[in-house]
């Protein structure tokens, strides 16, 4: 299995999670990487907004990752994007209903990113 | 230790039969034949409990399995709030026996009693002189009904319906609140000698359905119960880094102890909010409430020991606790996540030294609360029992009782005990 398989896999179990919504992995290096099931979000503009545009934010983020930076938390409409950082320029992205349980899919989000980091570092 | 085994296992495979195959190979590396498996799984495995139960209880056919299923867990693996775990432990000299009770929520008492009375008979023969119980039994689950989303009824009307409306669902179809003490104070009456650890049963905290497994069994609304009888030693004691800050009269509660109408005299939404220096509208605000109800808990005293109480549901003239209030003083409270880390560190290293293995529940608000953050309960674990195994489940409420002793019931809170030669 090739790396973005294997990065694919782990996105599809994240997938399976009752409240995530959609998930992919955006990074300079490893483009958009997004689970064979693609959504489970009902509006595919707004999906496609988001596979489309959140590599954008990487300029800035590169300039507060030397600070810290470990999250980013957005509220659009019924939703939350979790943009959760592996290093400055790679970002497992997560989309959640607004208002469940934030705290139980993070440790989730956290689990993903650590066997994306190890598949990442595997290939190089 | 000599004979004592005990593994700790962990699948994250999504397929009922492969998850349990994954842990039937781990546990038979360190304990073949083991006398108990503590079994728990995440509720995204809801469709799969079947298989993993028959898979597991054929493989070991000697042992006795219970259970149920938790918001996450943690243990030497990682922390997961998806997969499932399994406590296994085999030791020469320990007797071993399960107890059921059923409709907890409906009849709380008379399934305590049966449960109780399984345990005194199955060990009645041992002769090993330390008693203790693994006790599960099943959690808090909301009716749905017209108006009880987000956990706010501002209409006087509707707060009558819901109040007559729960208490025909917890008759007719056991939805509603858990009941656990009730069971517990049946259990602990009949069993007094015994020391216990206990965890309320969960989903994924939206308190639609739980689970409860014994045996080849997938249970709701019952107690399942392990009881042991050994010449092991433990101990058991709990903490939540909370801080009481301004003390209060609870002045009318429900007969349950668990719908308080009253605070210092005066209407209980508006006397809390104002304690708490909040705005009454916006710390009852239905949108966030079920987010937010975690940051204001309550506390009262048993004995010494301050217990958490959070409040889970507000109706217009009073506040719903997820578990027993008692009459008179109570405390709003204060807790950091930084004081909830170091409420772990500080209940072990208050225990002593290191034990052989160690069980936990701990409450799944503080899994809500903290994220991946939970991490840092991981570590503290690690540090004190190295490379011992541990198991740490989130659940609904939790408690302990040491042997001839009362017991605690908390919300919040972090319960363990250590088994040791």
């Amino acid at each position: 299995m090739g790396r973005n398989e294997e990065i694919r896999a782990v996105l599809e179990d994240l997938l399976k999670m009752e409240d995530v919504q959609a998930c992919l992995l955006t990074g300079r290096q490893t483009g958009t990487i997004t689970p064979g099931r693609g959504t489970k979000l009902k509006n595919l503009v707004l999906w496609k907004l988001i596979m489309d545009s959140s590599h954008k934010l990487f300029p800035v983020i590169e300039d507060f990752y030397v600070y810290g930076l470990k999250r980013l938390y957005f509220e659009l409409g019924d939703y939350e994007i979790i943009m959760s950082f592996l290093d400055q320029f790679t970002a497992l992205l997560v989309v959640i209903p607004s208002l469940v349980n934030r705290g139980l899919v993070e440790v989730e989000i956290e689990n993903s990113k650590r066997t994306i980091k190890e598949i990442i570092g595997r290939q190089k | 230790m000599k004979d004592l085994k005990v593994c700790v296992a962990t699948s994250r495979q999504w397929k009922g039969m492969e998850a349990a195959a994954e842990l039937w190979s781990k546990i038979k590396k360190t304990v073949p034949d083991p006398k108990f498996i503590l079994l728990f799984a995440t509720i995204d495995y809801k469709d799969e409990f079947k298989d993993i139960v028959s898979h597991l209880t054929l493989e070991f056919k000697n042992t006795q399995l219970v259970g149920g299923t938790v918001a996450g867990f943690i243990n030497q693996d990682g922390c997961y709030t998806r997969g499932v775990t399994a406590l296994a432990v085999d030791y020469p000299n320990m007797d071993v026996v399960v107890g059921i009770g059923h409709n907890t929520k409906r009849s709380p008492e008379k399934a305590g009693s049966e449960c109780a009375k399984q345990i005194k008979e199955g060990l009645k023969s041992s002769k090993w002189k330390n008693k203790f119980l693994f006790t599960f039994i099943a959690g808090t689950e909301i009716p749905k009904m017209p108006g009880m989303g987000g956990g706010v009824i501002k209409s006087g009307a509707m707060t009558k319906l819901v109040k007559g409306g729960m208490r025909v669902s917890q008759f007719l179809m056991q939805k509603s609140v858990g009941r656990e003490e009730d069971v517990l104070d049946q259990i602990t009456r009949e069993l007094p000698d015994y020391g216990m650890i206990h965890g309320s049963t969960i989903d994924n905290v939206k308190m639609g359905k739980n689970y409860q497994f014994c045996g080849t069994e997938i249970l709701t609304n019952t107690v399942v119960c392990l009881g042991i009888r050994t010449d092991l030693n433990f101990d058991s004691d709990f903490g939540n880094g909370a801080k009481s800050n301004t003390k209060f009269d609870i002045t009318e509660i429900s007969k349950n102890n668990q719908i308080v109408s009253r605070i210092n005299g005066q209407p209980a939404p508006s006397e809390f909010a104002r304690l708490l220096k909040k705005p009454e509208d916006l710390l009852f605000d239905g949108k966030y409430y079920l987010k937010r109800f975690p940051y204001f808990p309550c506390g009262m005293f048993q004995g010494d020991r301050l217990l958490l109480r959070a409040f889970v549901f507000v109706m217009s003239d009073s506040i719903l606790s997820m578990s027993k209030m008692h009459k008179g003083d109570v405390f709003t409270v204060s807790i950091t996540g930084k004081n909830m880390i170091e409420s772990v560190k500080e209940t072990l290293s208050s225990m002593g030294k290191k034990p052989e293995f160690g069980f936990a529940s701990e409450c799944a608000i503080r899994l809500m609360t903290l994220g991946s953050d939970i991490e840092k309960v991981r570590d503290n674990m690690k540090a004190f029992f190295k490379d011992r195994p541990f198991l740490v489940i989130y659940v609904a409420g939790e408690g302990v009782k040491k042997p001839n002793h009362e017991y605690f019931y908390m919300n919040e809170s972090f319960a363990v005990t250590l088994f040791r030669r």
